[in-house]
Order: structure tokens, then C-alpha cells, then sequence
């Protein structure tokens, strides 16, 4: 039996960049800080958003919920999704940057 | 200047790279300010003697902060944890199939439940995969496509645990979209314990 192997060079990277990614933490720079403020205040909304789906998946395993609950809980958390990634692309952010570095605590999305 | 790292040995150390002494272990620092290039220097050190204790490219750890660190911290105790140690990072990547946009909010919540007990599903293939005897794991970590963790091995024990990551992988029955990558060895990054109460820096 053989295995393809190969080199991959952007599983490479983005293990490197795990340990050295210089941007992912939360920093307040003069000159971009509606950017930077925006970045902080949407990444924990987007946590939380991220939290009641969480919990809504939950509850659906635990058959907690009739249809119009799943209908109205799912449109709700789609619906504010949407709204966290349109305020973020006025402010120049992609969901990627959303994510917080929390230290230890690792990343919040 | 900041510090990379702590070692036993004395060097000789890459361009770059100049040696303190405390806490009874030789202090590895660099004048480069980017985590980039701390890190290619961190893992030069690393390839030449297998024996590193670094802190994150980018702690920004001074000399006198790594002297105050060494009051909280066993340096030497975490020394000879990591001493001849590196660590390989494997990542169970899965091709991004292309979903069609939802129409109403249950399709929505739905597909998200979807992936997630997917996710929960590689958690458990990637597990079943680095599991072995004493082997040390980090704690899983996630990406849009991928899960992946650290493992600590010892230097002699590199191909035999490669040999063990392709025999297990070819075993467990995953999706035809999955691929397993595994890098390293390199700085045991994801097993330096050197936090205190006042700073982390790993």
C-alpha cells in the first residue's frame, strides 16, 4: 500500500502562523482605532451570537423545540449573522477578524 | 533585546542570536522585532541541539522580565520536561464543500447543527488518530476546515511516530475530502508552561 504524500506548504503556514500570527491580538492604534474599536465590539457580539447557537443546537438535540421555534431561532441568529459581517465589512473587517485572542484563554470564535 | 527561549546547551547559535546566562540555564535573545523572524531563529536554535524551552515569537519577553519570570516559574523543572523534546502539530483538514444558501431559518439551524456534529466528529477521528502511549497532547484547536492539536515527542521517537500517524490514518475511515497534515518537529511551543500570575507568555 502507498500513501500520497507531499509537502504542503499552506498546512506549514498556518502552522506557523499559530505562534506567530503578529496581528491577532487586540490592540488600540491611534490611527485606526474606529477599526480596532470596531473589531473588539463586533468580535463579542459575534462570541455571544455564536454562544445562542450554541445553546439553540442543544436544545435541538435535546428535542426541546417544535418547528416554529427551529424557524423563528434560526432566522433570528441567521438574520444577526449577517448583520455582525455587514457592520464589520463597513468598518473594512472580514469574519475572520472577528475572532478575539483571548491569551490562554485561546480565541473567542 | 528579547528573548526566544531557554536551553541547556551553550551554542554555537545562528547569526543573530546571542546568549545570557540565569536561573542556572543559558538565555537565547534576538534583536528582531517580528514573530516571523523570531520564530525561523527559534526554530534554527531548535533543529541544532533539540533543546529549547521557547516563549510565543511574540511575548516581546525582555531579559529582566524572563529574570522576574524565573522567580514564579521552575525553569529548570520545565527544562528538563522539553529537554531533547519537540513537538509535531497534526491537523485533519477537510475540503469546503460548497452548501447551498438556506431559505429559511430551520434549513439554517440545521446546516449549522450539521456542521457542528461534523466538527465533533473530527474531533473524535483526530483523537483516535495522536492517541497513543505517553503521548502528550495540547488541547484541540479549531479553523473553518480544520481541527488540530501538538504533540510532544522525544527526538528518537520521530519516525515511529510518523510511522504510527499513517498507519493509524490509513486505518480510521474518513471522508474522501480529509486530509491529514502533520509538521514538524519544531519548538515545543504548545507545552512551554510559562505563565504566572502577572504575564503569559506562551
Amino acid at each position: 500500500m502507498t500513501y500520497p504524500f507531499e509537502i504542503n506548504s499552506a498546512a506549514v503556514q498556518d502552522a506557523l502562523a499559530h505562534v506567530a500570527d503578529d496581528n491577532n491580538r487586540v490592540t488600540i492604534d491611534p490611527e485606526t482605532v474606529e477599526q480596532d474599536l470596531a473589531r473588539l465590539v463586533l468580535g463579542l457580539m459575534e462570541f455571544l451570537r455564536q454562544l445562542m447557537e450554541l445553546q439553540a443546537i442543544r436544545q435541538m438535540d435535546n428535542g426541546a423545540l417544535t418547528d416554529i421555534q427551529e424557524e423563528k431561532l434560526g432566522s433570528t441568529l441567521m438574520r444577526a449573522e449577517a448583520a455582525i459581517h455587514d457592520i464589520a465589512a463597513k468598518f473594512g473587517l472580514t469574519p475572520a477578524d472577528l475572532s478575539l485572542d483571548l491569551g490562554p484563554l485561546g480565541k473567542t470564535i | 533585546m528579547n528573548v526566544l527561549g531557554w536551553t541547556t546547551k551553550h551554542g554555537p547559535w545562528p547569526q543573530g542570536v546571542s546568549c545570557g546566562h540565569h536561573a542556572g540555564l543559558f538565555v537565547l535573545l534576538t534583536d528582531a522585532d517580528k514573530g516571523r523572524e523570531r520564530l525561523a531563529l527559534q526554530v534554527q536554535c531548535f533543529k541544532a541541539e533539540w533543546d529549547l524551552m521557547p516563549v510565543a515569537p511574540t511575548a516581546d519577553l525582555s531579559f529582566l522580565q524572563a529574570q522576574r519570570l524565573a522567580e514564579d516559574v521552575d525553569l529548570q523543572e520545565q527544562m528538563r520536561r522539553l529537554s531533547g523534546m519537540g513537538q509535531l502539530t497534526v491537523s485533519l483538514t477537510k475540503a469546503q464543500t460548497t452548501l447551498s444558501k438556506p431559505t429559511s431559518g430551520r434549513q439554517w439551524i440545521h446546516s449549522r447543527k450539521a456542521q457542528h456534529d461534523e466538527m465533533l466528529q473530527d474531533e473524535q477521528i483526530l483523537r483516535s488518530m495522536v492517541a497513543g502511549p505517553k503521548t502528550a497532547l495540547s488541547s484541540l484547536r479549531h479553523q473553518a476546515d480544520a481541527v488540530q492539536c501538538d504533540l510532544l515527542i522525544k527526538q528518537q521517537d520521530v519516525a515511529l511516530t510518523q510511522e504510527r500517524l499513517i498507519t493509524q490514518a490509513a486505518a480510521i475511515d474518513t471522508s474522501p475530502n480529509a486530509s491529514l497534515f502533520v509538521t514538524g518537529p519544531w519548538p515545543p511551543f504548545g507545552f512551554a508552561k510559562l505563565r504566572t500570575d502577572h504575564a503569559a507568555v506562551t
